[in-house]
């Protein structure tokens, strides 16, 4: 442990013992040092504001209900990310699961690919739009693993300790993420290129 | 072949330099040589730029917004929350206070005891045999029912036979038809003593008395007679029941009868 995380340590502690004890401003700033974290992994993972401005709320609400739970020797934000990775799998399957993501409603071969100018912003815009649509179609635990990997830049190590699986299995549940995704993709890039 | 099987599957932790550097070698050394490994790791790079784009959208988003504002309004909310929480929470304890797990070795001992002791009692009273005696109590002599049924008989039969003396005294004391008030009334006095008197001959037939049975049944006469008057009683008629009463004497037999009745008390 070096000397600034040491810092951030001790300072999180102590932002804890008196948020525990009804201090509503030390509250406030935990949330500016870790809403953004939060609000990431929300916004990647549903791709929608509004839905990810709940997740924080909720987030934070938890985290003032469920304080006495967290352990010192754990990482707080792993620990905080853990309640976020929790509500939006719960968000997800009641919101989106039902109507089949928000992408799935139009089918991936019905996104208009246009020979107006400016055709590279399209295309990008399309491809874009198809990526999204194929990443719905992974497995829970894929696309979450995914999601953090790419959108969120979190280390494997920290993966794992939110998600609570063993290091190979991020690794491994990666791979298989990338290798679905490619095999999702590529036939449609064929046909653009063409 | 066996080979590129291998290297395909480390293209994705190649791609994101997640190798030991001798396997990186390896994997480098082999994507020079290989065609179609090298083709598979350019399809994985270009399915995978969307992602570079998308995080840059995302990146893009956090930025467009007033994260000073939101913490306040986060805070303000779960503090909110947590005011409207507390009373409930207050009021829950409060009912689940007489369920608080300390108190359950004491509804557990009371129940037991309970339990004990509604066995040993039973044991106890089973063994004295007092469990019975309760029932050997309520037995009563045979002739007792027929007793009580017999003295209601009486008081019944005495009851008929007053209101009857009182409807008879009237007839006989009434000189003349305007005396004898409505003659209307009496004769519906004279109905409900008659259907009194259906009842009493069951009575009266039972326990065999059969001079109460004699005399109730002239009186009975006397009345179904009364009962059919529907108009004012004509003065003939009057006399006619007059004498009636008097040649039978049966006010005489009902004093009697009412005192025998009255000695033979159960």
């Amino acid at each position: 442990m070096n000397k600034e995380s040491r810092e951030e340590y001790v300072d999180i502690q102590s932002l804890l013992s008196k948020i525990k004890h009804g201090d509503k401003e030390a509250f406030q700033i935990l949330t500016q040092c870790f809403q953004r974290k939060v609000f990431q992994l929300a916004y990647s993972y549903l791709r929608n504001k509004e839905d990810a401005m709940d997740i924080v709320q909720e987030t934070f609400l938890r985290l003032h209900l469920k304080i006495d739970l967290y352990k010192h020797e754990n990482n707080f934000q792993n620990w905080l990310l853990q309640i976020t990775r929790n509500i939006c799998i719960d968000y997800y399957r009641k919101s989106y699961g039902k109507r089949g993501g928000r992408y799935l409603h139009e089918n991936i071969e019905d996104v208009n690919i246009s020979n107006d100018t400016d055709q590279e912003q399209i295309y990008s815009s399309d491809l874009k739009s198809i990526f999204s649509q194929c990443l719905q179609k992974l497995s829970e635990k894929q696309r979450m693993v995914f999601v953090m990997k790419h959108f969120n830049h979190l280390e494997y190590k920290e993966i794992a300790q939110i998600l609570d699986i063993a290091l190979g299995t991020v690794k491994s549940l990666h791979f298989k993420a990338v290798q679905n995704m490619k095999a999702l993709i590529s036939p449609m890039l064929g046909e653009k290129y063409e | 072949m066996n080979k590129c099987k291998k290297i395909k599957k480390e293209l994705v932790a190649f791609l994101y330099n997640e190798l030991e550097e001798d396997k990186r070698l390896v994997v480098k050394t082999h994507l020079n040589e290989c065609t179609s490994c090298r083709q598979e790791l350019n399809d994985i790079k270009q399915a995978m730029v969307p992602a570079e784009d998308i995080s840059s959208d995302i990146q893009a988003v956090m930025d467009s917004m007033d994260w000073e504002s939101v913490s306040a309004e986060i805070t303000g909310r779960v503090f909110e929350q947590e005011k409207s929480r507390a009373p409930q929470a207050e009021r829950k304890k409060g009912i689940s206070n007489i369920f608080d797990h300390r108190f359950r070795p004491i509804y557990a001992a009371l129940l037991l005891g309970l339990m004990l002791g509604s066995f040993f009692t039973y044991m106890a009273l089973r063994r004295s045999g007092s469990f019975y005696a309760s029932q050997e109590k309520i037995t009563m002599p045979e002739d007792f029912l027929d007793r009580v049924e017999m003295e209601l008989a009486r008081k019944e039969t005495l009851d008929y036979l007053e209101k009857s003396q009182y409807l008879i005294l009237d007839i006989v004391r009434s000189a003349e038809p305007s005396g004898f008030e409505s003659s209307r009334f009496n004769s519906e006095r004279a109905q409900d003593l008659l259907s009194k008197k259906k009842y009493i001959n069951q009575q009266l037939d039972r326990f065999e008395m059969v001079k109460a049975k004699e005399i109730c049944d002239q009186i009975e006469m006397l009345f179904y007679e009364l009962s059919l008057i529907r108009e004012d009683l004509p003065e003939e008629e009057l006399k006619r029941i007059q004498s009636f009463i008097r040649d039978r004497q049966i006010l005489l037999k009902i004093k009697i009868l009412k005192e025998e009745l009255k000695e033979s008390e159960v």
